[in-house]
């Protein structure tokens, strides 16, 4: 038994064992500090839900041997490209959420494209890069949600006139289009957004697939041995784009998703630090730097989000101070921390 | 093992620590109050000067009346001072210099009738000690 | 061996320094637009120039070192900060403050720094993202420390430090005590502006350590990992060991740095400064001309100025150009972080360039 207790340890990583059982900890102690586990539980499943796909999209370029994507921010700017440019046609319902898909997916694989050829010139780079090319390109946007010509007086500043807001609100557009579809609610508590899940299963099943095609083994194939895979005719470059394009298109519709059931589009520094929870979130789910699955998202979102949502009401309940936001701080960091040392370690 | 180096290395961890105590003494700010009035120590009373005028460590003079109360800022352990007795008309009748040292923040309060009746040390309690 | 000729000299100094000739002729553009009184642009980056070279030198072992970029110096930042923060508490003032707060914090970059040298050496080839997320993470410490256990575990008397509820340090600390010890330890005054003389002087006196240091027996043993560690390695050298020297030192010079910087300054933002100095630090080495793998002490001078001097400018360049200072504003932040992403990338390709040859090379050998 204790044997076997060892090798789930070894298997696991001490920092998820750890991580899992300070989340089991605070859903033991929720009731004893009057915290609801049934609006807990709500809560914890809606923030799977939203950010279940900007998570997935860690999976391409993991497989593919491109590391962490640190720029993810890219492809959650086009996501709001698409979602800015959906409100402004003035599109609402499952029209204004399929244009802004239709608009941000076309945006999404232009940068990939860009993205994945400046990731081939750095190889073995790629992620201090990535985190750069992410931040740069949040700083570049926030001059151009001053500057673009948007119209609508639901989005734009009311008294200069020009520039875009901060934060704006998707209701009366497409508020929940997706979560409200076949949701169910028990008690007055407990909601599930059913139409959210089944959206996320059905990415995450695309990519399961693709990942089961002759394109898709090429790029693990890439991912786990570049020398080899070229040796077989694979071209390796190519691959690499394809995962870039890939994780950039997921990333501009996991935000659309996210703002759908967050309620707004946040603008200019909003999307800065969205890798890093992402990033987390997959390493948290048991993914190393260079191999990740389904699996892992799907456990890494639920553990991340879990300890996001329990910290803030049971520990502030318990001590009287919000310690949520440091606590997410060193469980995101320390995560991603013991995955990058990890990998050298074990090749040695 | 004390060999040597690691001697060397005690030797230069006190050091450290000493000067950091030093730094600590010699550099830190205390609040001191100023006071003109009348004080009885050790059993002797000092009657306080009707107007007089206070530098300390030479920075900006204080001008106070009799029963004036003021507070300024003093770094350090040890200051010097200079007390100059005023008239009626702004005149300079009487001065005095003198050194005193820092007690503690409970004796925070330099004493100009006890310092020019010559007590053993100008410092009395604080108006906010008790 | 064919000798250079002058167009072909021209071509390889323009290349080499591309990246300060674009700034310069950035700033050209920039300086008429917003405005400025040449005197006052002097001024600023007069002031600017002794506030933050000493964080930006700080950079430079490890970059002699082959570690790229020390992105974990946030972490002697943060020494730095805790230091001024007992060291406010306690009202010891001017320049004794100054060094009591570098000696305080001296133990705490040494430990930051041992531990970030131990965790790089476990991440080779990928220092730069490692000691990135280590400076997150040990923000999340220093929070924790500074927001949680100040006022609780570590008595802080003051009570214009601590939060209304009682414990956790105040967003932003008035140093007004030890404002311009450093600097003004030394008066002078030239015109209307005082000149920073001590920290000048400490500055240049940290450029002789720099020179120095590169030849000692450490110095050379760093340049040589630098170059190559598994030669480095067979040659005797213990690498690890030395690797983790160098980001020690860093880190408590950049701690040293960071009470520089913020003397000068005045106040200090305890929850954000330590994360603009590394940012503005790395961003103003490579304006100055440095690569992830080289840097030298002109380079650093270089870049304070240029980054500087667009710091000042673009907002009032945004409004003249644009109607909007906020422009000028996000259009400085995207430069820095612009700037850091593309010496990155042009850095890494040239390696990958450079290893394809050889591998090229070896094969046509072969």
């Amino acid at each position: 038994m204790n044997e076997k207790l060892k090798a789930f340890i070894e298997e696991a990583g001490w920092p998820r064992v750890i991580i899992g059982l300070f989340l089991l900890s605070l859903f033991v102690a929720a009731p004893f500090v009057r915290v609801r586990v049934d609006a807990s539980i709500s809560d914890t499943l809606v923030r799977f839900g939203m950010n279940g796909i900007l998570v997935l999209a860690m999976v391409p370029m993991i497989q593919s041997g491109c590391g962490l994507n640190f720029g993810l921010p890219l492809g959650i700017i086009a996501g709001l490209l698409g979602a800015v440019t959906s409100i402004q046609l003035d599109l609402t319902g499952v029209l204004g959420f399929a244009a802004a898909l239709g608009i941000a997916i076309p945006l999404a694989v232009l940068l990939g494209i860009a993205y994945g050829l400046l990731l081939n010139r750095v190889k073995g780079d790629e992620m201090m890069i990535a985190t750069y090319v992410g931040f740069s390109s949040v700083a570049f946007m926030c001059m151009m949600w001053l500057l673009l010509p948007y119209t609508s007086p639901n989005m734009i500043w009311g008294y200069g006139g020009s520039g875009l807001r901060t934060t704006i609100s998707v209701e009366g557009y497409w508020l929940h289009i997706l979560s409200d579809f076949l949701s169910i609610q028990i008690g007055p508590y407990l909601y599930i957004p059913t139409g959210m899940f089944l959206f996320f299963g059905f990415m995450c099943f695309l990519m399961w697939a693709f990942l089961h095609t002759k394109t898709g083994t090429a790029m693990t194939a890439v991912g786990s041995n570049p020398e080899f895979a070229r040796a077989s005719g694979i071209d390796v470059n190519r691959m690499r784009v394809i995962s870039v394009v890939l994780s950039t298109v997921l990333a501009a519709i996991g935000i659309i998703v996210y703002q759908q059931s967050f309620g707004f589009i946040q603008l200019y520094m909003g999307p800065f630090y969205m890798a890093f929870p992402a990033v987390a979130a997959i390493l948290l789910g048991g993914a190393s730097v260079h191999k990740a699955s389904m699996v892992n998202v799907v456990i890494g979102t639920l553990l991340f989000q879990g300890i996001l949502t329990m910290t803030p009401s049971v520990i502030n309940s318990l001590l009287q101070t919000d310690m949520s936001e440091v606590i997410r701080i060193v469980v995101s960091n320390g995560m991603i921390l013991y995955a990058l040392t990890r990998k050298v370690q074990v090749k040695r | 093992m004390v060999n040597r180096r690691n001697a060397v290395r005690i030797l230069l961890a006190a050091a450290l620590v000493l000067l950091g105590v030093y730094l600590y003494t010699s550099g830190k700010q205390h609040q001191m109050f100023v006071d003109n009035m009348g004080v009885e120590i050790d059993g002797r009373t000092y009657a306080p000067e009707a107007s007089v005028r206070v530098a300390f460590d030479g920075g900006e003079p204080l001008e106070l009346a009799s029963g004036d109360r003021d507070v300024t800022q003093v770094v350090g352990p040890s200051h010097s001072v200079k007390v100059e007795v005023l008239n009626e008309s702004g005149d300079v009748v009487k001065t005095l210099e003198g050194e005193f040292r820092w007690v503690s923040a409970k004796k925070g309060m330099f004493s100009i009738p006890a310092f020019l009746g010559g007590a053993p040390s100008p410092m009395i309690d604080s108006p906010g000690a008790e | 061996m064919k000798a250079y000729t002058p167009k072909e000299k021209l071509q390889h100094f323009l290349i080499s320094n591309a990246v300060p000739i674009i700034f310069i002729l950035m700033s050209a553009i920039a300086i008429p637009l917003s405005g400025f009184s040449a005197t006052y642009l002097v001024q600023e980056m007069l002031i600017r120039l002794a506030r933050n070279s000493f964080l930006v030198l700080s950079l430079i072992i490890p970059i002699v070192a082959g570690m790229g970029l020390n992105f974990g110096m946030v972490l002697g930042a943060m020494a730095g900060q805790i230091g001024l923060i007992l060291v406010s508490d306690w009202a010891v003032v001017g320049m004794r403050g100054l060094l009591l707060a570098a000696l305080i914090a001296t133990p705490i970059a040494v430990a930051l720094g041992y531990v970030c040298g131990a965790v790089l050496n476990r991440a080779k080839g990928r220092e730069m993202v490692t000691s990135y997320i280590l400076g997150f993470f040990v923000n999340g410490i220093y929070q924790l420390t500074v927001l949680y256990a100040f006022g609780k575990l570590i008595p802080i008397a003051n009570s214009e430090l601590v939060l209304s509820r009682g414990y956790g340090i105040r967003n932003a600390i008035n140093l007004a005590g030890m404002r311009h010890g450093l600097d003004y330890l030394i008066p002078l005054r030239i015109g209307n502006l005082n000149v920073p003389v001590g920290t000048y002087l400490t500055i240049a006196l940290f450029c002789l350590f720099i020179v120095w240091f590169r030849r000692t027996k450490l110095g050379q043993d760093m340049r040589a990992i630098g170059q190559d560690m598994g030669v480095a390695g067979a040659a005797g050298i213990p690498v690890e060991k030395t690797r983790i020297i160098a980001i020690i030192i860093s880190t408590v010079l950049a701690c040293y740095g960071q009470i520089i910087f913020l003397q000068n300054i005045g106040t200090m933002n305890t929850y954000n400064s330590h994360d603009q100095a590394g940012m503005f630090a790395i961003a103003a080495l490579l304006i100055g001309g440095a690569t992830v793998s080289k840097a030298t002490i002109p380079n650093v001078f270089v870049g304070v100025i240029l980054f500087h001097l667009m710091f000042v400018v673009s907002p009032m360049a945004g409004k003249q150009l644009m109607g909007q200072a906020q422009i000028g504003e996000y259009f400085r932040v995207f430069v820095s972080y612009g700037i850091i992403a593309i010496s990155l990338a042009l850095h890494a390709w040239k390696r990958q360039k450079d290893r394809e040859r050889a591998r090229r090379s070896l094969r046509g050998e072969a």
